[in-house]
C-alpha cells in the first residue's frame, strides 16, 4: 500500500510542478497568488500521503499547520490588492481621483 | 518503494532548484514573491525527506504563515510610498486598480546588465563547485547522535532536539533568543510604523474565516509547544504559529492594531531571554554552571523557558511584521 | 555492472543529493545577489542562500543509518528563527530607505560620494517606468 502512497505523492509533486506555468505567466497577480494557494492545498495532501508511505505520525502536525496557515499569505494579498469586482459596479465607474472608500489606499 | 522515492527526491530537488531560479531571475516582484513562497511549501517536503519533521514544522509555520504576508505587505509599503512621493511631484491620477500591472508598476527591477553575467557566473561556478567537491569527498563521520542519545535520560525530555536546544545546547538558544530582541530592537529604533496598507475587503467572509480560525491556530499553537517535549514541536514552532495568528489578526484590523500597548507589550517581548538569564545564572549560583540545571529539575524548568520563549517569538515576529514602535508609545 | 549500480545508489541516496542541492541553492543565491540590483530581491536571495545552507546541514545529518544528527537540526531550526527575525529587519529598513530616498534599488558601481542625489532618483524613475523628471527627492524633504 505504502508504494501506492508514494506513487500518489509524486504524481502530486508533478501537478505542482505543472501549476508553476500559472505563476510564471500570470498574466494577473490574482492567478500567480491562487496557483500558490493551491500548491498550498498539495502540499498538506502530499505530507498525508507522505506520513502514510513514510509511517511518521509526525508530519500530520506539519501537514496541520500549514492547512492553517496557508490562508495568511491570502489574507494579506486579498488587503493589499482588494477584491475583484464585476466591471459594472457603481463604484468603478468613479472617476478614478475620486476621494471615495474604493481609493486604492485609505492608509493616509 | 526505493525507485521511486528517489525519483520523489530528485523531481523535488529540480523543483525546488528550478523556483529559485525563476525567483531571482523575475523582473517583476510580485511574482518572485510568489515563487518565494512556492519555495517554502517545497522545502518544506524537502526538510520531511531529510527526516527532520521538526524543521518542516518551523518551515511551514514561517513559510506559510509568516514570511508571504511579510512579503506581500513590503511591496505595498514600497509602493504606496512611491506613489505618494510621485503624486507630490505633479498630480497623478491613482493607477487603475484593475489593471493586471497598474499597481506593481513601482515594482519591477529591470533585467540586469550584461557586463556582470560572466564574472558573477564564475564567481557562483566556481563557488558552488568547490561546496559540491567538498561534500562529496566529506569523510562519513556518525556525528553526535550516539552522544545525545545517551545523555538523554538526564535531559528531563524524551525528544532529542529539545533536549539539544534547552539543555545540552542551551547557550544557542539563548543567544539566539537575544538575536530575535536585537532584530525587533533595530526595527523599532527606525521610528514609529506607518499604518499598514490595506484596501477594504467588505463581506462577511474575512471576520468569519478569521473568527473559525485565530482560536484553532491557538490551539494549534499551544499543542506543538506540548508536544515538543516527547515529539516534534517546540517553542519556535509554537512561536511561529501563534505569532501567524496574530498576524492574521493584525491583517483583520490593521486601522486598530491589537497591539498591548507599552508596559506589557515590553515584557512579553524580553520574557524570553530574562527568564533564560536568570535560569542560567541561578544555575552558575546553584553551582551547575552557567545554563546547567539539576536534573531533578530539569523538566520544569525547560516547560517554563519554552512557555516565555515561546510567548516573545509570537510577540516579537507580529511586531516585526507591523515594523516600528507601536503608536501612541512616547516613550 | 554491480560496482556501477552501487555508485549510482550511493550517489542517488538523500545524504548525498540534499547536500548537492543545497550547494546548488547556495550559488544560485550568491549569483542572484551579486546581479540583481532591487533590495527586495537581494533579500530574497540571501534566503535562498541560506535555504541551501541548511539544506547541506541536514543532508550530512541524515547521512548513514540510524536516526539523524539531532544537534544539526537544533542548529538549523536556530537558523531558521534567526533567519526570519533578520528577514524582517532587512524588509523594514528597505522600506526606511524607499520613504528617505524614493526607491529601494542599489545601483551597480562603486558609490561615488560626489554624485548628486538627483541623479539617483533620476536613474531610478527610469527603471521603473515612470516619468523621468528631475529631483524626486528634494521637493518633499523640505
Amino acid at each position: 500500500m505504502s508504494l501506492f502512497y508514494m506513487a500518489a505523492a509524486l504524481f502530486l509533486l508533478g501537478t505542482i510542478l505543472l501549476g508553476l506555468v500559472r505563476v510564471l505567466r500570470g498574466p494577473g497577480s490574482g492567478d500567480r497568488m491562487l496557483a500558490a494557494q493551491l500548491f498550498g492545498t498539495t502540499g498538506v495532501t502530499i505530507l498525508l500521503l507522505l506520513s502514510l508511505a513514510l509511517e511518521e505520525s509526525a508530519l500530520v502536525d506539519v501537514a496541520l499547520v500549514f492547512a492553517l496557515l496557508a490562508v495568511v499569505a491570502a489574507v494579506a494579498f486579498v488587503r493589499q490588492h482588494g477584491l475583484p469586482e464585476p466591471p459594472d459596479t457603481p463604484i468603478h465607474r468613479q472617476p478614478p481621483d475620486t476621494p471615495g472608500p474604493e481609493r486604492p489606499h485609505d492608509d493616509r | 518503494m526505493n525507485v521511486l522515492l528517489v525519483l520523489f527526491d530528485l523531481v523535488l530537488l529540480a523543483g525546488i532548484v528550478g523556483v529559485a531560479w525563476r525567483c531571482l531571475a523575475s523582473t517583476d516582484l510580485f511574482r518572485a514573491v510568489v515563487l518565494f513562497i512556492t519555495f517554502g511549501l517545497l522545502l518544506a517536503l524537502a526538510w520531511v525527506r531529510l527526516e527532520a519533521p521538526d524543521i518542516a514544522l518551523a518551515e511551514a509555520a514561517i513559510g506559510a504563515g509568516i514570511t508571504g504576508a511579510l512579503l506581500l505587505v513590503t511591496l505595498e509599503r514600497l509602493r504606496s510610498i512611491m506613489a505618494e512621493r510621485r503624486s507630490g511631484r505633479r498630480h497623478t491620477p491613482p493607477p487603475d486598480p484593475t489593471g493586471p500591472h497598474a499597481l506593481l508598476r513601482a515594482l519591477h527591477d529591470p533585467p540586469p546588465e550584461r557586463r556582470t553575467f560572466l564574472p558573477a557566473l564564475t564567481f557562483a561556478l566556481v563557488v558552488g563547485g568547490l561546496l559540491v567537491t567538498a561534500l562529496w569527498h566529506q569523510p562519513q563521520s556518525v556525528g553526535l547522535e550516539p552522544v545525545v542519545d545517551a545523555h538523554m535520560d538526564i535531559s528531563g525530555v524524551d525528544h532529542p532536539i529539545t533536549a539539544v536546544l534547552l539543555n545540552f545546547r542551551a547557550y544557542d538558544t539563548f543567544l539566539e533568543l537575544a538575536i530575535v530582541l536585537i532584530a525587533l530592537l533595530g526595527a523599532w529604533s527606525l521610528g514609529r510604523h506607518d499604518l499598514i496598507p490595506a484596501r477594504p475587503a467588505p463581506g462577511p467572509i474575512l471576520p468569519g474565516t478569521l473568527r473559525l480560525l485565530v482560536p484553532v491556530a491557538v490551539v494549534t499553537g499551544v499543542y506543538v509547544l506540548w508536544a515538543g517535549s516527547h515529539a516534534p514541536g517546540g517553542a519556535f514552532q509554537a512561536g511561529a504559529i501563534l505569532g501567524a495568528a496574530g498576524i492574521l489578526l493584525v491583517l483583520a484590523r490593521p486601522r486598530q492594531l491589537p497591539m498591548a500597548p507599552g508596559t506589557p507589550l515590553r515584557l512579553g517581548i524580553t520574557a524570553g531571554v530574562v527568564l533564560f538569564l536568570l535560569v542560567g545564572t541561578y544555575g552558575l549560583v546553584a553551582g551547575h554552571g552557567f545554563l546547567g540545571y539539576a536534573d531533578a529539575w530539569a523538566y520544569p524548568l525547560i516547560i517554563l523557558i519554552e512557555v516565555a520563549a515561546t510567548l516573545s517569538i509570537a510577540l516579537t515576529l507580529v511586531a516585526l511584521f507591523v515594523a516600528g514602535r507601536p503608536a501612541g508609545d512616547d516613550t | 555492472m554491480n560496482g556501477l549500480a552501487e555508485t549510482v545508489a550511493h550517489t542517488l541516496a538523500p545524504g548525498l543529493l540534499y547536500p548537492t542541492g543545497g550547494a546548488i541553492l547556495f550559488a544560485l543565491g550568491l549569483y542572484g545577489l551579486i546581479r540583481r540590483h532591487h533590495l527586495v530581491l537581494r533579500i530574497l536571495a540571501l534566503n535562498i542562500m541560506g535555504s541551501g545552507v541548511f539544506m547541506v546541514l541536514l543532508g550530512v545529518a541524515a547521512r548513514g543509518e540510524g536516526a539523524p544528527d539531532p544537534v544539526a537540526q537544533a542548529l538549523t531550526l536556530t537558523g531558521i528563527v534567526v533567519a526570519v527575525s533578520a528577514t524582517a529587519f532587512a524588509l523594514a529598513l528597505v522600506v526606511h530607505l524607499t520613504r528617505l530616498t524614493g526607491h529601494a534599488v542599489m545601483l551597480p558601481g562603486p558609490p561615488d560620494d560626489d554624485a548628486p542625489v538627483e541623479d539617483i532618483s533620476r536613474e531610478a524613475h527610469h527603471a521603473d517606468g515612470g516619468p523621468a523628471e528631475s529631483s524626486a527627492g528634494e521637493d518633499r524633504s523640505a
